[in-house]
């Protein structure tokens, strides 16, 4: 099965990809989305029309990517996709060519501040409209939301001023 | 009296100015593009008195008729994902427990067979068959809930408590086995995490052997009532091509005739050894989805019988140490819920915490159709294609 | 005793009048009574609703103020007298306080003219209503109408857009249930002959005018049910926009005096339904079982029964219907319900063509000026059907077999809506032998 994947890869597939068939995952670079897109979507022999994750994800050394779950009814194959997200944070939009995408790529806006371009209507899904911070990033320490672990220490320190200068000792 | 009725008489410079010419000129030809409509803007809050939760849904409409329907979610958002990855394997699964609500078991099934999939360990039969069955009963009281729940959108006041009694056996059923009426924590990487007593077992026999002449009932009261039948024929249809595009998945993706059910296509535990049929209907509309959750509730009785009946002695879990280690791997699993495919994108890095913990939540996809569904329809119909969805906004926002 | 009977039937049709009923105080006490009972009647239906909702939902209702609930109307009218009275701040203040009272006025007219039962003073007849006016059901049919202003006032009144919405879509549920109401009613009017109340219970005391016009019953009990807006018709007042509907912004004793409308619609409906279709005050123990002098009390007992059984019936139907959308509610009533009612009234109308005992109202009068009617048939059974048709006229004949037909046809039509819908459900029983369980 997965033998078609690779060959209709190589023929298709103009940019640099790496495609491992145990775990039957492909890894493509950045910019590459759109052409990759067209080529699962319309190729007979693969024809992957159902889109079934969308997500990304984040590395402690700041490389993004999004991850994409592919199926195909007609042929019954499965592909995992890791797209590398270049450093402008932007990437083409699979929405055209599969709507599911659409909230599941607002999602990941939301969660990780990737812009899709081409996307019909990309604003934060489930966070505020008016919120700053793009919570799943690993840059986005969970401790300083709001600044509420200073906050609550700021205000025991008042209810308790000699607690607090020894508390501030032992912490340091 | 004069100068009270002032301001009723038409002032000179609103006769004789441009708009009024240009509007009596209109009147005369009848035409009708000057006319002023606006769209009404309706917002159905997000607090409803039917019980979805917390969904606020913004619906343009041209007098009855919705022209669009733009859901705003967020509402119980409680940062899952991102909580999972500070916490060890374990301690996810509290967490993810509160993630579909209604159907907890499955919750803890994502995630076992996430880890499963990148360690190595060999879950016994018993265990496996244990899952099966706990699983069956947590399909069958979440679509007893939601046809409670649905049936009270559309008006009809007294399914839904007929749905609750059942839906108390069934929680003192799985009370039994896990010690919880709701939130189970009860499967567990290994197997299951604890054993069922003799109680489980004669319990679940007593409600399988009268569950089955309970929805003939419901089906007898509902499916074969005149006035429902007209609610819901011919509403929120979807069709084939358009619901695989937009990737629904369970009920919603069977009642629009594309015979996908993960637990035969994809399958997963001891599902390959149970002979139980997919409900498929060619409708596409709400009754569609509705006759295929019936029958999804007694192919589950079905497969509960099997699992009791055939129950092999054994332990309960397999040897795991106490903190998980996970191999370094990306996986995606991928089990059949109540609502549709259940999804978990793991990747591990052989340490105790994750990487990144991805639960692909399948109310949140079908959520996204409704814009589509509910287009041409009255605010009526919106009410019960929502209800069709069956979405828990828990899943949907994690 | 056949003797007596005809004799006092004779008598009663010239209908006598309360006694003293000129006298405005005594019919004011009278009419103070009957509210008095009415109040009490509409707090102890909103018990019994609750209750009997809770038995078909398989719960208990009300039942711990006081012995089985019996207290729990007096705790809500309580609660609802001390309620903060809100009302908006760009409300309508006029339409919006009269609106209430606009609505139940027309539940108290209403009634004045029920018949409740029949009591036999000084070798007459005399029976128990305020006022039996000649136009009896016309009159109630113009009282009734006046709901709908009560109802639109209270939706502009609010100064809410969807109170006004809503109240719209229930004038015009009303106003268009009222058509197929009114042809329902016009079939028994023709049948007894008379508008007035009593009259048509009198026309009823050989068969109750719900079997020879089991149409206009049925016609009569759909539009009664939607006339009160009450489930499967409630989509005004319940979730429809998930607002409720002309009352939300009423608070306290305003709301109560709605919901209390409501009740008392109820009631009244019952009642209308019992007094046109089901006989009214007649009973198998009347007259005689208890004996003349206790005519008074076994006629309103069963007046009071049919119209509670009738309650029931409406409670029961209104726990196990979902509800319309508003399109197909207005189909319903214009597209179902009317031809159904103009079947009905041609059958009517052909039975008093052809002088049928089951249609005719001037029976009564015929039986007392003697004549052939007389001796044929003076209180037809069952059985008598089949000799009178053995008996007949090739027309009469023709006419049976028509209406005999056409009521087929329609009932046909009825069962095959209904059946149609059951294919495709499989029992458990067939799918465990398929599966082999």
């Amino acid at each position: 099965m997965s033998e078609i994947i690779s060959k209709r890869l190589s023929e298709g597939f103009g940019g640099e990809y790496e495609y491992d068939p145990a775990k039957g995952l492909l890894k493509i670079g950045a910019g590459r989305v759109g052409a990759l897109a067209k080529l699962l979507r319309s190729d007979p022999a693969l024809s992957f029309d159902y889109l079934r994750n969308l997500t990304a994800q984040d590395f402690p050394d700041g490389v993004f990517t999004v991850v994409y779950n592919f199926y195909s009814f007609a042929t019954g194959l499965n592909l995992m996709v890791h797209a590398l997200v270049p450093a402008s944070m932007q990437l083409e939009s699979v929405t055209p060519v599969w709507p599911s995408a659409d909230w599941q790529e607002r999602e990941v806006y939301d969660m990780f501040g990737i812009v899709f371009t081409g996307h019909p209507d990309l604003r934060r899904i489930l966070m505020d409209e008016d919120c700053n911070f793009f919570p799943l990033r690993k840059s986005f320490k969970l401790d300083l939301v709001h600044g509420m672990k200073d906050m609550k220490r700021a205000e025991d320190d008042k209810k308790n001023p000699k607690k607090a200068g020894a508390a501030k000792e032992s912490d340091g | 009296m004069a100068r009270m009725l002032r301001h009723m008489r038409p002032r000179p410079k609103d006769l004789f100015s441009e708009r009024a010419k240009y509007e009596r000129d209109a009147r005369l030809e009848k035409r009708t593009d000057t006319l002023d409509t606006e769209d009404l803007i309706l917002n159905m809050g997000p607090q409803h008195p039917s019980t979805h939760g917390v969904l606020r849904l913004k619906v343009k409409t041209d007098g009855e008729v919705v022209k669009e329907v733009i859901p705003y979610l967020g509402y119980l958002h409680r940062g899952i994902e991102k909580n999972c990855e500070q916490k060890e394997y374990l301690q996810f699964f509290p967490i993810v427990d509160r993630a579909d609500y209604l159907s907890s078991m499955f919750n803890n099934m994502i995630c076992t067979q996430a880890i499963e999939n990148l360690m190595d360990v060999e879950v016994p039969d018993r265990a496996q068959w244990i899952r099966v069955a706990v699983m069956e009963l947590n399909r069958i009281a979440s679509h007893l809930l939601w046809f409670g729940t649905f049936l009270l959108d559309l008006g009809a006041l007294t399914p839904f408590f007929y749905a609750l009694r059942d839906r108390e056996d069934l929680m003192d059923i799985l009370e039994l086995a896990s010690g919880a009426r709701l939130l189970y924590n009860y499967i567990r990487p290994g197997g299951v995490r604890s054993d069922v007593n003799p109680a489980f077992i004669k319990k679940s026999h007593e409600f399988v052997k009268k569950f089955p002449g309970y929805i003939d009932e419901y089906e007898e009261l509902v499916t074969g009532n005149a006035i429902f039948v007209e609610r819901v024929t011919g509403v929120g249809v979807i069709s084939k091509e358009r619901a695989v595009a937009r990737a629904l998945s369970g009920p919603m993706l069977r009642g629009s005739g594309v015979n996908w059910d993960l637990r035969k296509n994809e399958p997963y535990g001891a599902y390959p050894k149970f002979k139980f049929d997919v409900a498929v209907e060619d409708g596409c509309d709400v009754m569609a989805r509705y006759k295929v959750r019936m029958m999804e509730m007694r192919q589950s009785t079905r497969i509960i019988k099997q699992a009791l009946d055939g129950l092999p002695e054994g332990e309960y879990t397999a040897k795991v140490p106490a903190i998980l280690k996970p191999k370094a791997g990306v996986t995606y699993a991928r089990i059949e819920s109540p609502r549709g495919e259940l999804g978990a994108y793991l990747v591990s890095d052989g340490t105790k915490k994750p990487v990144r913990f991805h639960l692909r939540a399948p109310s949140f996809v079908n959520l996204a159709a409704i814009d589509e569904m509910g287009r041409g329809h009255m605010i009526a119909d919106l009410v019960a294609i929502l209800g069709s969805v069956d979405i828990v906004l828990g899943d949907v926002d994690r | 005793m056949s003797e007596f009977v005809t004799n006092g039937i004779l008598d009663a049709v010239q209908i006598v009048p309360w006694p003293f009923a000129n006298t405005a105080i005594l019919m004011a006490l009278g009419f103070l009574v009957c509210v008095l009972f009415l109040v009490v009647t509409v707090m102890y239906l909103t018990l019994i609703e609750r209750r009997l909702l809770g038995f078909i939902q398989i719960r208990l209702g009300p039942n711990r103020v006081g012995p089985q609930g019996i207290l729990q109307p007096i705790a809500d009218a309580v609660k609802l007298l001390l309620k903060e009275d809100i009302v908006n701040l760009n409300a309508d203040r006029l339409s919006f306080n009269l609106a209430p009272a606009v609505v139940f006025m027309p539940t108290i007219l209403a009634f004045v003219v029920l018949p409740f039962g029949v009591a036999a003073l000084n070798q007459t007849y005399s029976f128990i209503v305020i006022k039996d006016l000649n136009v009896g059901i016309l009159y109630l049919m113009a009282v009734s109408s006046y709901t709908i202003i009560g109802l639109l006032m209270a939706g502009w009144g609010s100064n809410n857009k969807w109170s006004l919405v809503g109240a719209m879509r229930s004038a015009a549920q009303i106003i268009s249930y009222e058509v197929p109401m009114v042809l329902a009613v016009l079939g028994v009017v023709v049948a007894a002959g008379t508008m007035s109340m009593v009259g048509i219970v009198n026309a009823q005391y050989h068969v109750w005018f719900f079997i020879p016009q089991i149409l206009g019953f049925l016609v009569y009990v759909i539009t009664g049910i939607s006339e009160t807006n009450r489930s499967p018709f409630d989509l005004p007042e319940a979730e429809s926009e998930l607002v409720a509907g002309f009352h939300t912004e009423y608070s306290g004793m305003k709301w109560a005096l709605f919901f209390l409308a409501e009740y008392a619609n109820l009631f009244i409906i019952s009642a209308i339904i019992t007094t046109l279709f089901l006989g009214g005050w007649h009973g198998p123990a009347l007259p005689g079982g208890l004996g003349m002098n206790l005519l008074w009390l076994t006629s309103i007992f069963w007046f009071l029964a049919k119209t509670y059984a009738m309650v029931f019936v409406l409670i029961w139907v209104r726990a196990t219907l979902p509800r319309f959308r508003v399109d197909q509610m207005m189909s319903f009533a214009w597209k179902f319900l009317l031809p159904v009612a103009l079947v009905n009234f041609f059958i009517v109308a052909l039975g008093v063509a052809y002088r049928h005992p089951w249609y005719d109202g001037t029976i009564m009068s015929r039986i007392a000026s003697g004549g052939e009617y007389a001796t044929k048939i003076a209180r037809p059974n069952f059985w008598d059907v089949f000799v009178v048709f053995s008996q007949l006229t090739p027309e009469e004949k023709a006419f049976y077999i028509v209406v005999v037909f056409l009521t087929a046809v329609v009932l046909a039509v009825l069962i095959g809506l209904f059946v149609r819908v059951k294919q495709g459900i499989k029992p458990s029983r067939e799918l465990e032998k398929q599966w082999q369980l």
